[in-house]
């Protein structure tokens, strides 16, 4: 199904939870809505189910208007953190139920629910105690469930939070393969970016009920429109400079304390900022290059600030002044804090921002 | 002050075997984590630290004091839960002194001590609000500046960081790291993520199905890991695991599975007597390129993470994962070369899981 969000607005009393949002949903797209707790990401969600009343703006199913169609009506199904069984059914019976319900014929609901199962790696689990599963499992029989009633919306609220980081890795992928096989419309309301990263065909960045940016994962991370989805995105997030302009030998430079970028190849975009004009720059940690010794032109000196070790890559945090920056390196080539290093920083990458506005300059409009 | 020691405990619920012979040792101001899948056994260790529980067998000592029949009031213990229990009727002020207005302690003391934990914490400014206009990481910080208060021998963290959204996570797990280490104070952390368990302990202990696999350095755990089990836990994606014969032509030693061949001939004395073995993998440690020697491989599925890709591969009935730089260009159903370092791969006993190489 369609969906169109136009100038969807909410608020509770003085707070507007949801300002002015139009986002639109192709049919069997997975759109995530990322952003942190509080930024109008659930109220959303609540609004295309029917529970919320906008103030104002409107939600469109297939280009008809659904404001007025009451919650039940609306055919969304929907899965949240709390997984929502029958803890008296086994599995079978659970996905079973919605088609029961509608009086499907027993041989046709055998079918669907070994299919559906099937897409979600549940064929072991439909006869076994209910009770003998784990989270993952649980969880995947909401999904299930909630497929087999035939929704033409599928709304997800942080359907992952409640599992461990090992079966959350493992049921994020099975969710993937579960859209992919049924091609459902699907929303999926998330704080984590790497979810929203992996999982969504579109993310929908939320910050205090305005939307950042909409557009697919690779764009979002590689040019960010602003810097607080710069920081927001990545683990560990864009490293943020704020520094300021001046020249050298005729090349543009950036420059904080004595840190410096020569950033003359983005003159297009920095275009009339002049001598000691205020500029930020967004460099990812897996951008930055370390060593120990001063091996290109470029290098920069800087002293070990502090090391955390994440067993494959390890986080650098290196100080050069007030400046720190964090580099993500692999943990053979690791450092010992106060230790001195070099560092590289791949130009192309970057992204520049307004010191004013924080828009990316490299993104238009 | 206080080193902990724990011998040999067990603990059953009905028929469950909860802890099967827990043992270790906790060193004075160490930062010691308790790491596991769901139902390791983690909570119920740190329960009977705290003596909140009480074990069927077995010893719990406290700077060589033994604490078994000693009252959880009088272990001189702090527990932090991943749910938080704020009183929602008591400024942030009062939430944090409540255990020493509980102690008996004059107004002045408690004023003095609350704004010391709160400047640690950097939560003067919630001091006079009320808990219901916090966010989820201010939450956090009150509930740990009243469980750091009392400055307590043994504090024992059971997931604090669970509830917290991704960012804060990461932003607090240095946070009390540090903290740890500016209070000085013997610290028993549970959690099941591998990636606080590496990077914030001193030493960590995998628990699995209520049994110690290993305890060690996170670096030990990491690159020298005692079992599949362990391999698999630590790392993320995990670790991938192949079924591989071992083959002998002449002097050289061959690990063979499905269009892989990986020359061990330097672990052949290791090696001797077995017909196959599980090889572990890191995700990391797998060459992927358009064109080259490796084995031919269709990518199965991939997963973008930003920063790097995850891809999917089938060797016979196993999966074979592989990490690369962000390749948002690869699709599912691309060919593509593999290849794989021998001098990085771990071997596995098929029958008891332990490592061999």
């Amino acid at each position: 199904m369609k969906l169109v969000l136009k100038e969807l607005t909410k608020q509770f009393g003085d707070l507007v939870a949801v300002d002015n949002l139009n986002l639109d949903i192709e049919d069997g797209e997975i759109v995530s809505l990322l952003g942190p707790s509080g930024c109008g990401k659930t109220t959303t969600l609540n609004m295309i189910s029917g529970f919320e009343r906008p103030n104002h703006g409107k939600v469109y199913f297939n280009g008809k208007c659904a404001n007025d169609i009451p919650p039940r009506e609306r055919n969304v199904g929907m899965v949240f953190q709390e997984y929502a069984i029958f803890t008296t059914m086994n599995a079978y019976k659970n996905i079973a139920f919605g088609l029961r319900v509608r009086k499907v014929q027993k041989k046709q609901i055998e079918r669907e629910v070994l299919e559906i199962a099937e897409s979600l790696n549940l064929r072991d689990a439909l006869y076994r105690n209910i009770n003998k599963l784990n989270l993952s499992e649980l969880q995947r029989i909401a999904l299930a469930r909630t497929l087999s009633t035939k929704p033409s919306l599928m709304l997800l609220d942080e359907p992952l939070s409640n599992l461990d980081a090992a079966l959350r890795e493992r049921t994020r992928v099975e969710l993937k393969h579960f859209h992919d096989r049924w091609g459902i419309t699907m929303i999926y309301v998330t704080h984590d970016q790497i979810e929203a990263i992996s999982l969504a065909n579109r993310i929908a960045v939320m910050k205090e009920g305005k939307l950042q940016q909409y557009d697919n994962a690779q764009t979002i991370y590689r040019e960010p429109a602003n810097v607080f989805i710069a920081q927001f995105i990545g683990s560990p997030p864009s490293n943020i400079i704020r520094g300021e302009i001046m020249r050298r030998n005729g090349n543009t430079i950036f420059h904080r304390g004595n840190m410096s970028i020569d950033i003359s190849n983005f003159k297009a975009l920095t275009g009339e900022r002049v001598r000691d004009s205020k500029l930020v720059i967004g460099i990812r940690p897996e951008h930055i290059a370390v060593s120990k010794t001063k091996n290109t032109k470029t290098a920069q000196a800087a002293e070990v600030y502090a090391v955390e070790p994440l067993g494959i890559e390890t986080i650098l945090d290196l100080r050069i002044d007030d400046t720190i920056i964090r580099a993500l390196i692999e943990t053979e080539y690791s450092a010992k804090v106060g230790e001195r290093m070099y560092f590289d920083v791949a130009v192309d990458e970057m992204n520049i921002f307004d010191a004013e506005t924080e828009r990316n300059l490299r993104v238009k409009g | 002050m206080a080193h902990i020691e724990i011998r040999s405990i067990k603990k059953a619920f009905g028929k469950v075997q909860a802890l099967d012979r827990i043992g270790f040792s906790v060193r004075d101001k160490e930062f010691f984590c308790l790491v596991g899948p769901t139902n390791a056994g983690k909570t119920t260790t740190l329960r009977i630290i705290a003596g909140l529980e009480k074990q069927d067998e077995g010893d719990v000592l406290f700077d060589d004091v033994l604490m078994n029949d000693v009252h959880p009031n009088e272990r001189d213990v702090a527990m932090l839960f991943q749910n938080l229990a704020l009183y929602p009727n008591k400024t942030g002020f009062e939430n944090i002194a409540t255990p020493l207005r509980i102690k008996g302690f004059t107004d002045k003391e408690v004023h003095k001590r609350v704004h010391e934990v709160a400047e640690i914490l950097h939560i003067s400014h919630l001091l006079e609000r009320m808990p219901g206009t916090y966010s989820g990481g201010e939450r956090q910080r009150v509930a740990l500046g009243r469980t750091i208060i009392r400055r307590p021998k043994v504090y024992l963290f059971d997931e604090p960081l669970s509830n917290l959204d991704a960012i804060l996570r990461v932003e607090m797990r240095s946070e009390l790291k540090r903290l740890q280490r500016d209070l000085g104070q013997t610290m028993v952390y549970v959690t099941h993520d591998q990636v606080e368990a590496i990077s914030m302990s001193d030493r960590i202990a995998v628990l699995h199905k209520g049994k110690i696999q290993q305890i060690g350095l996170p670096g030990e755990i990491f690159n020298k890991p005692n079992n599949m089990f362990t391999a698999g836990f630590f790392g993320s994606p995990p670790m991938s695991f192949l079924k591989c014969s071992v083959e002998k032509t002449g002097d050289q030693t061959l690990l063979t599975a499905n269009k892989i061949n990986l020359d061990v001939t330097s672990f052949s004395k290791q090696l001797s007597g077995y017909r196959s073995v599980r090889v572990g993998i890191r995700p990391q440690h797998i060459k992927v390129e358009k064109d080259g020697t490796g084995g031919e491989f269709k990518v199965v599925a991939i997963e973008h993470l930003g920063s790097k890709s995850v891809l999917t591969f089938e060797a016979g009935k196993d999966i074979l994962l592989a990490v690369v730089p962000a390749a948002w260009g690869i699709k599912s159903n691309d060919s593509v070369r593999v290849s794989i370092d021998p001098s990085k791969i771990y071997i596995f006993d098929e029958e008891t899981n332990r490592v061999i190489v």
